[in-house]
């Protein structure tokens, strides 16, 4: 298996090219999105996202994505999905 | 679960000359991590197809990766008649193949679709993340 998971690497990077600082930055905000919205998801127990909510969690990605926020995005878009999530709560309740 | 579902937009930007440079470098970041156990990565077949009318050779290419990844990690994933699929023709006619299959996929499993065209996707009643 190891060697199998080593030939898929050797397979990507003869097909395109190794990644750089730049995609690692754009695929760990892209990782991060992806499993907040999972979390959306499973909290709801429904998908899609709540367009407001899926609304403030594109809005901060882009943000980390552009270089114009260096923070770790795991908890900052996980803080802003809770913070999205509550007023959307508020929100339906009123 | 996480993962994301690939379309035609991001094969064709990542796996042929039409794409920029950083495209190539995120999908093969995204491929890598895939490979490592990180978010799977879902091809629906109508997708592939798509891409390999820019460049037939990416039919190959993708199917070496799923065989070499290991299992569930790269995917190609077929297209079945459901509800979902059955509503999308009715609601969005002019919506191509693609495009459906990918946002069937999507509502089937509760993943984004990751697309360079997220404009495709709206009001589809999918999370759809640009690539």
């Amino acid at each position: 298996m190891a060697g199998d998971r080593a030939h898929a690497h050797s397979l990507v990077d003869a097909l395109l090219g190794e990644p750089d600082a730049a995609a690692d930055r754009t695929v760990e905000v892209l990782n991060a999105h992806a499993a907040t919205l999972a979390w959306v998801r499973d909290t709801t127990g429904a998908y899609p996202a709540p367009p407001n909510v899926a609304q403030a969690l594109d809005t901060v990605a882009e943000r980390l994505r552009t270089g114009d926020d260096r923070r770790d995005p795991v908890p900052v878009l996980g803080q802003a999905a809770v913070d999205a999530l509550a007023a959307h709560r508020m929100t339906d309740a009123a | 679960m996480t993962g994301y579902i690939i379309d035609d937009s991001v094969l064709v930007a990542g796996l042929t000359g039409a794409g920029k440079e950083h495209h190539h470098r995120e999908l093969s970041r995204l491929l890598h991590g895939a490979i490592d156990g990180g978010p799977a990565l879902d091809a629906p077949a109508l997708c592939l197809t798509t891409a390999a009318e820019v460049r037939p050779a990416i039919v190959g290419h993708v199917a070496d990766l799923v065989a070499a990844a290991p299992p569930g990690a790269i995917d190609i994933c077929g297209l079945s008649r459901t509800g979902f699929l059955d509503a999308l023709r009715a609601f969005h006619p002019g919506l191509s193949w693609p495009a459906i299959h990918a946002a069937v996929h999507a509502l089937a499993t509760g993943l984004p679709v990751l697309t360079t065209e997220p404009e495709r996707y709206v009001r589809l009643g999918i999370n759809s993340l640009r690539l």
